[in-house]
This record gives C-alpha cells, structure tokens and sequence, in this order.
C-alpha cells in the first residue's frame, strides 16, 4: 500500500498492514 | 484388405497403445452408490487443485477410465468423489489422496467409504499406494513414542538431573535406530515415486543440554539433516511445501515480538535457500519461488530485498526472476519522498482525470456508506490518498482489505471550515481480469461502499500496476 500526501503527491509511507498504517498515522498526528 | 485399409486397420490397433504410452490409466468400479461424479485433482504444479479430468453420473455398477499424461507425473492427486446415495440424494463429497507414478491403476471404490480399504482398494499388484499404505502405517506405529519422549524432553525443566540424562540418550538411541529404519526403507523402495518422500520424516539431531530456546534452535539448524537437496523428484511431492512451511513457522515461533518476526522472515528464507543452493537448480529455483510467494504475499519488501544475490545468481532455475526484478526496482525507486505515480481514472462524473488531480465529490442526500463526510456536493481532497493494488480472488488480499476498511470506517474526520471528510481516501485497484475473478470483483466492491474502486484493465501488466512496479498478487 502507498500511502500518498494529497498537497505534495509525495509517497510518505508504504504501510505493510493497517497496523503499520495506523502506526505512522499515529506518529504523524502526534508530532 | 487393400494397402489402405491395412494401413488404416493397423492404425486402430495402434490407437490404444498410442494413448496408453501417453500417460496413465486409472480404471475406476463404482459401487455402492447410486451415481457419483469424479473428480481428479494434482495436489502439485501449475494446476494444483484444479480438476484435470471429470467424469459425471457414473452410476452404481459402472466403470470409467480416467486418463493422466505423463507430462505431470509422478505425482499425488486428490481423488474427488462427489457422489449420490440414492436417487433424490444431494451430492456428497469424499476424497481420496493416490499416488500416480509410472503405473496403470484399477480401483475398486465405494465412494462413501472412499478411504476405507475394505470398501475401496486398489488391483493386488498395485506398487506405489500399497507401499505408501504399509509405510505410513509403521511410520506412525515408530514415530508415537518418539514424539511422547521428544515432547516430554523439550519441555523438561530440570535439565541437570540424572533422570532427564537418562530420558535424552534413550531419545538418540530410539532417534538413530528410527533414522536407520527410514533409510533401509528408502532404499528398499528406492524404484518406489513413494520412497521419494520418506525423508520428510527423518528426525534431526536435537541438543539437549541447552535453554529451551538452544533445543528450538537446535531442532532448526538440523531440520534439513534428512533431505537431500540433489534430488528432482522431490519437486513432485506435496510434502516439500508442507516441509518448508513447518520450517518457517517453527523458526518464526523464535520471535518474542512482531518486530522480531520481521527481521526474522528474511533469515528464516536465507538460511532455507542456502541450503537449496548446494542441490539441484531446480529445487534452488523453487525454494526462491517460495519464499519470493510468501514475501509477496505478506507485503514483506526485506525478504524480497533478501532474494536479489539469488536472481543474479545464474544457477538458480527460479522461475519468478522477472517478477522480483521488477519489485526490487519498485522497492528502490518507489520510496518515501518521491513523487507518486500518476495514471489515468474516472472521476466521479465519468471524465478521464489524473490519478494526482483527483477529488471525490460528496454529495448530501442518498445512501453513501459515510454521510458525516459530506459537506453539501462540492470537490474535497482527504489529507492522505491510500493506493492498494488487490485481487478480490486472493485469500490475502481479502483478509488485508477486510481489515483496512474496518479501519477505514472507524479512522478519524478532518473537519476544516465546518466541512467532514475522511483523513485518508482508498483507491482499490483490482487487478482481477479473468471471467471468473471480474464478477467476484464486482460482488465485493458492493461490500466496499466509500472506497474508489479501480479495474486496471490488462491485471498485472496494467499501466498502473507497471507504474508501481507490482508483479504479483497472489
């Protein structure tokens, strides 16, 4: 899964798994 | 009889030892019943449980004659029987494993007692089955109180006393006279496709004077002491998937964490391939093609990173060379930072627009599965657009987008200016392309409300699928 930043169109993770998704989207929110 | 007719008359006689030296027969009474289909599937190959002859309304009393080419054998098959017991009966199923080798078969079947050999056997001279039958029977006799010992002694927690050093070398002794036995009869039946398959039993060495740990790592440093990696036939056999899935999972039961597990994958199929390597090059290719599979299919870009020496290595018949190629390239072009990908799709009014300059249109009324994204009918962006490649036809791929859209209907809105939408949109981009996997498709997209579903027209050779450097679903 590409995980793709909508005002850049860069890729900003390759997520294996909805965990590993959820992860990084946690991470991003608490920074 | 003129010239021709002599010739013609000859070419009758010919006609069944032409179509006998094809491949082989399998002569199949049926009784017991009142009319049974059957079915034969390989368990191996390109067509593995897939029906390669099928014979329907063979009633009680009949006969019929399945031909096999020898193209595929020697190999095991699954023996389908889906049969009626009386007339207004429902189908039922039963299914029989055979080994089909070099040997013309006849057997005698009650399809609902199909693995019964009172019920159902096979001609007095048969070689291969008999001999599977009489080995699997003492097999099991020989290996019940070895795996009582071996259990009992893996988990044994005073490993000093007199009593578990006593309880260990009686395991070797028993071991060594077990791995003794199995070789006589490998060589007993050595001509056998059958005796091709007693290695999968051999017990490897265990080192007993460890943690519980240094006894696992042992059991897989020996794991592969009993196959002998050189020999072709091995490929044939169901067992050697079997062996080396077991092999994955008792190595990957070393993990203590999900990120252990991660590192441990590539290991796991490094040390298998290295020990495939020093064999015949098929079965080097084909332990690449595994673990390549199982990489892919769990989305696991290390172990496919893993796989490149081997790719490069010319020694190695691996037949998915092309398929990691491309992957790798995705792998090292394809990172975080770069631009994504563009192609071509429909936006919601039907118009052919960027894949990079595509917004969902929401609108107020009617039943989309998630209202509180609307804001009126107007063009919206989510924060993050999520792209995943899947077949609605791969059991992986739909454990995968089962949990994701559980996620996806429960993931956080972003409600800038008063608006809601979603703080990521999924583009699912099917690369389904047969008659068969389109309607399955078609069914489970309409499970799937909220998600931008794609076909990409051409599956795995699509421009989309190209432009992400995907090369296999499996």
């Amino acid at each position: 899964m590409f995980l793709i930043d909508n005002k850049t169109n860069k890729i900003c993770a390759i997520p294996e798994n909805t965990d590993k998704l959820k992860q990084y989207l946690d991470e991003i929110s608490k920074k | 009889m003129n010239f021709k007719n002599f010739i013609y008359f000859n070419c009758l006689l010919l006609l069944p030892t032409a179509a006998f030296s094809q491949g082989v027969a399998i002569k199949l009474h049926i009784r017991g019943v009142y009319e049974s289909k059957i079915t034969l599937l390989p368990l191996i190959g390109t067509n593995a449980l897939k029906p390669i002859v099928e014979r329907a309304g063979i009633k009680n009393g009949e006969t019929t004659i399945l031909s096999v080419s020898k193209d595929i054998l020697p190999t095991e098959f699954v023996l389908r029987f889906d049969y009626k017991e009386k007339e207004s009966s429902s189908p039922y199923p039963c299914e029989k494993h055979i080994f089909i080798s070099n040997q013309n078969l006849e057997l005698w079947v009650n399809p609902m007692y199909c693995n019964n050999n009172d019920s159902s056997y096979f001609q007095k001279d048969e070689k291969e089955n008999t001999v599977f039958a009489r080995f699997t029977k003492e097999n099991g006799k020989q290996k019940e109180k070895l795996g009582l010992l071996q259990n009992f002694l893996m988990n044994y927690d005073d490993t000093q006393s007199q009593f578990y050093k006593q309880g260990t070398e009686e395991y070797q002794k028993r071991r060594n006279n077990y791995n003794h036995w199995l070789k006589e009869q490998a060589t007993l039946h050595k001509a056998m496709f059958v005796s091709h398959t007693f290695g999968f039993q051999y017990l490897p060495q265990i080192v007993f004077n460890g943690s519980e740990t240094a006894r696992q790592q042992s059991v897989i440093a020996h794991y592969f002491d009993g196959i002998d990696f050189k020999d072709t036939l091995l490929l044939h056999t169901n067992d050697l998937k079997n062996f080396i899935t077991a092999y994955v999972n008792i190595y990957a039961s070393l993990a203590k964490t999900q990120a252990d597990l991660d590192s441990l994958y590539p290991l796991i199929g490094k040390t298998a391939i290295e020990k495939a390597r020093l064999g015949n090059p098929k079965l080097y290719g084909w332990m690449v093609d595994y673990f390549y599979n199982g990489y892919e299919s769990t989305n696991m870009p290390a172990g496919i990173k893993m796989l490149e020496p081997y790719i490069n290595d010319t020694a190695c018949l691996t037949t998915k060379r092309q398929a990691i190629e491309k992957r790798l390239k995705g792998i090292k072009t394809l990172t975080i930072g770069t631009l994504a990908p563009d192609f071509m799709l429909k936006d919601d009014a039907g118009n052919d627009v960027l894949f990079s300059k595509y917004k969902s249109v929401r609108h107020c009324e009617g039943g989309t599965a998630r209202p509180e994204f609307i804001s009126g009918t107007e063009a919206i962006s989510a924060k993050y657009k999520l792209l995943l490649f899947w077949s609605a036809d791969c059991s992986h791929c739909k454990e995968l987008v089962g949990k994701l859209y559980t996620w996806y209907n429960q993931q956080p809105v972003n409600t800038p200016n008063g608006a809601s939408y979603p703080l990521v949109e999924v583009f699912a981009l099917s690369l389904d392309e047969s008659e068969t996997e389109i309607p399955i498709w078609q069914n489970a997209i309409t499970q799937l409300p909220g998600w931008k579903h794609i076909r990409c027209e051409g599956g795995i050779n699509s421009p989309e699928a190209n432009a992400y450097l995907y090369s296999q679903l499996l």
